[in-house]
């Protein structure tokens, strides 16, 4: 019994010391984790001033500048540079490796003049034959934006080192305007394509990963563990370094744009790439945080299937046109940010319509009358309309049309499909809906890259982006002559003309121009967005106050 | 035993073969021509054929699996339409951040499921039951991306106690590749700093991914261990003064390992199907992005490659899960 109460009383003593020592352990492992959550997290907020962090929605496919045709754009135009640029905001072209340029008088010659004292990364000079491998690697590679060049060049000369000439199979007055393109001739040194070349792959294994261009950054690391690209600056960068600069760019791969957002809200991130208007206008109530606004020429439109019946009915067309909630989509879509569009050319295009051009206002009233002098006068049919997976702008859009077609007693079903599949459907006018709302952007600053792939007879479907399955023979020879000629008024006369028989004939409910919302911190200083492509800014003006 | 495992590892080549077919089947029943989607947005029917015959997408159906198929038994996973690299190259890069986050998150369900279950099964009925069956029912009723929002809410932006996203910090430097898992690799090369930014990394994603199998291993270890409570050698174990963790651990839990085994191993599967979500929200650079990204441009070889690889994981932790039964239970002979 002793030794029972005795065992006892040492157990208790035992189990007292045993809970203190714990207690003890207990309380430095939380102070010391308490310590690692206070420091870890703030050592990754607010990078440093010389640092700029970009969170990128899409991972890194490759850097080959020949066939970079997807967001990867944003960090590759700050590695390598196009032959002529866009100034500043604006769809104006200006030159950057190139000086000057200069036609034949049967626009199938262009002679360019390249800039001196331009070095590649690799310390090799930019010349003539830079030029030329690059076209010519684009052509061969065939991918992306080689669709532009591939029919188009014939051949390329180099009489010296400082000139290029571009021989061309029929005339286009478009060409410079195509190599200020977001990607496709990104200049790439010649002496990199030839020491990495296996077999005859001109270097596509290497420059998959590798980059060697004359931009202001250089790839310094590119970790596919931890989805990270670090650019720095290139010292020998022939546009110097004088006035305020970042002097490392990280991208940082993060998909989900809940994420970005919370990213940027504690500055983990000083520039975030997500879209989606709701979580722009969210971030915008933040203290610290930025948006930027800037004209795109992304415009968005929904296509209508021109060449089945009931659409293929013009009246049909222009009663839909007339029954689009036009005000009420801006508001409801994109919170009044939307810019007017009054034709197939986005609002800063030089060649756009007025809105006297576009007589489609809604106006039910109209809409019914006109539907009462087409072929089918009380409606009565279902019109499909596919989605793409997961944007909330489109299904929006298609609602508000849906709603409203309704009181015509016009159906619409809506079916939402991947990109891929929606895409191959899509793609041929046998299987495409009958209306599929869109968003579409100009591969090159001409008015002629729009229109034609839009509403071109060879760009059905897929093949440009023609889901309208629109061909009109004036149109046609309107963009053929515009394409001749490098009278730049009367280039713009003939492009508003074809843009007028587009919108007559109501090829599309052209709703708007999308403004780009960017979202930073306040810090960000020198945003300059490329209005091409609603995914690239100039990282070598962009610096951190 | 030796002679069960090798019966058992004959049949993956069989189930591998099944599934591929069905794999391929499945892939190319998608009517979408990935083709399109590598040569681009704009590209013209030329640009189309090329990458088609690159790929050998252009050859009938049944040639273009034998191929594959021929590949396969040589351990060659084909190249990835979309990264243009080898997928078993792929696979190496990204699935060691997988393996790091589902080992932790296997790690966090039996460190805090089966504890939970005890101590619920243990206080049947009173506060600490009632308290253990709330955090398990609404681990299990709360779905996973809506709960790896909110801990990013609360524990990053309000608190601001955890990094968000990612790995590591943004900027910095992995550590040496030794194995791919950066907790392993920077304890082997003795990096500190870089261990604990990967462990503090790794707090939320675990926490998020083991919550969906955290309640059901809690709650079979709950109801294993009430009818081994119940059972005559507990009573004798009480009579003969045992100290009670030793009741509770060595007869208790032991016996009750069995069928909390089996869950568990169950719960790989739902780990795995709950990465893709985690890895997304997280940033997490591992197979679920990479698969993610390879069904949306439907690049067949990185969906299979892929998909292959779990079904391979899964038969070996099931394989496991029954050689295990056999350590716990010396009844059990194969």
């Amino acid at each position: 019994m002793g030794r029972a109460a005795g065992s006892g009383r040492v157990s208790r003593r035992r189990f007292l010391r045993g809970l203190a020592a714990g207690g003890a352990v207990l309380g430095a492992g939380a102070a010391g984790l308490a310590d690692v959550f206070r420091t870890a997290p703030a050592a990754a907020a607010g990078a440093p001033a010389d640092t700029l962090i970009v969170a990128q929605d899409t991972a890194v496919q490759t850097f080959d500048p020949q066939i970079v045709y997807d967001n990867t754009v944003r960090i590759t135009r700050g590695i390598y540079e196009p032959l002529v640029g866009l100034q500043g905001s604006t769809p104006r072209i200006v030159p950057k490796l190139v000086t000057s340029w200069s036609s034949s008088p049967d626009i199938k010659q262009w002679t360019l003049k390249l800039r001196s004292g331009v070095k590649f990364h690799d310390g090799t000079p930019f010349d003539s034959d830079a030029v030329k491998v690059t076209m010519e690697r684009l052509i061969k590679i065939n991918r992306g934006f080689a669709y532009a060049f591939k029919p188009l060049v014939a051949s390329v000369e180099t009489p010296d080192a400082q000139t290029v000439r571009v021989n061309l199979n029929a005339p286009d007055a478009s060409f410079i305007a195509k190599l200020a393109a977001i990607s496709g001739n990104l200049v790439v040194s010649p002496k990199a394509v030839r020491e990495h070349a296996a077999g005859d792959d001109l270097a596509q294994g290497w420059l998959k990963e590798h980059a060697v261009g004359t931009g202001p950054y250089m790839l310094a690391s590119y970790d596919k563990g931890a989805q990270q690209v670090v650019l720095t600056q290139f010292a020998g960068y022939w546009g110097g370094w004088a006035g305020p600069h970042v002097r490392r760019i990280i991208f940082k791969i993060v998909p989900e744009a809940s994420t970005q957002r919370l990213m940027v809200e504690r500055g983990e991130a000083d520039i975030v790439t997500i879209v989606a208007p709701d979580l722009i206008d969210a971030l915008a109530k933040e203290p610290g945080i930025t948006i930027s606004e800037s004209p795109t020429m992304r415009i968005f439109y929904i296509a209508m299937h021109c060449q089945r019946e009931p659409l293929k009915d013009v009246k049909i067309r222009q009663a839909i046109s007339y029954a689009f909630d036009y005000e009420g989509a801006k508001q409801a879509i994109f919170n009044g940010k939307l810019a007017p569009l009054n034709g197939p050319l986005p609002d800063n295009d030089p060649a756009h319509l007025a809105p006297a051009d576009k007589p489609y206002r809604f106006d039910m009233q109209k809409a019914k009358q006109l539907l009462g002098e087409s072929s089918r006068p009380n409606g009565g049919f279902t019109l499909s309309l596919f989605l793409f997976q997961g944007d909330p702008t489109f299904r929006k859009a298609a609602e508000i049309l849906q709603a409203h077609l309704k009181e015509l007693n016009i159906g619409v079903s809506i079916q939402e499909l991947s990109s891929s599949v929606l895409l191959e459907k899509a793609g041929k006018p046998e299987t495409a809906p009958d209306l599929l709302p869109v968003r579409n952007y100009p591969d090159y600053a001409d008015p002629s890259a729009m229109i034609s792939a839009t509403f071109g007879k060879d760009a059905w479907g897929t093949a440009g982006w023609n889901f309208s399955f629109y061909a009109n023979d004036r149109v046609e020879q309107l963009l053929k002559q515009a394409n001749e000629t490098t009278n730049q008024p009367q280039r713009l006369r003939m492009f508003r003309d074809a843009q007028r028989i587009i919108v007559q004939e109501a090829a599309a409910v052209f709703i708007g121009t999308l403004i780009n919302r960017v979202a930073m911190r306040s810090t960000v200083k020198g945003f300059l967005y490329n209005p091409l492509l609603g995914n690239t800014f100039d990282l070598y003006r962009i610096y951190k106050s | 035993m030796a002679r069960y495992i090798v019966r058992r590892l004959a049949l993956l080549p069989p189930l591998l073969l099944g599934v591929s077919f069905l794999l391929f089947l499945l892939t190319h029943l998608v009517p979408a021509d990935p083709a399109k989607l590598v040569a681009g947005e704009h590209a013209g029917p030329e640009q189309i054929a090329a990458v088609r015959r690159a790929f050998g997408l252009d050859r009938p159906l049944p040639q273009q699996y034998l191929i594959y198929l021929a590949h396969l038994a040589r351990g060659d996973l084909g190249t990835s339409m979309r990264t243009n690299s080898s997928v078993l190259d792929d696979l190496r890069t990204y699935f060691p951040a997988t393996l790091e986050l589902t080992a932790a998150a296997m790690l966090a369900t039996v460190l805090l499921g089966v504890p939970l279950g005890m101590v619920a099964a243990i206080g049947r009925g009173g506060l600490s039951d009632l308290v253990a069956q709330f955090a398990s029912l609404s681990g299990l009723s709360l779905p996973i991306f809506v709960f790896g929002i909110l801990t990013q809410l609360v524990f990053s932006r309000w608190l601001g106690w955890l990094p968000l996203a990612g790995r590591l910090a943004t900027g910095d430097s992995p550590p040496a590749h030794i194995t791919g898992l950066y907790v392993v690799d920077s304890l082997l090369t003795g990096n500190l700093a870089t261990l604990t930014s990967a462990l503090v990394h790794l707090v939320l994603p675990t926490v998020t991914l083991a919550l969906a199998s955290l309640a059901p291993t809690a709650r079979m270890t709950r109801s294993a261990m009430l009818e081994i409570l119940s059972h005559d050698y507990m009573r004798t174990a009480w009579a003969k003064g045992v100290a009670p963790v030793h009741v509770y651990v060595r007869h208790g839990l032991r016996n009750a390992l069995i069928p909390v085994l089996t869950i568990v191993g169950l719960q790989v599967s739902a780990l795995l199907g709950g990465v893709f979500i985690v890895e997304l929200i997280f940033a997490w650079p591992g197979l679920g992005l990479y698969s993610v990204e390879g069904i949306v441009s439907l690049d067949y070889s990185a969906i299979m490659g892929s998909a292959l690889l779990l079904t391979v994981i899964y038969v070996i932790v099931n394989l496991a899960v029954d050689v295990l039964y056999a350590v716990l239970d010396p009844r059990i002979r194969y």
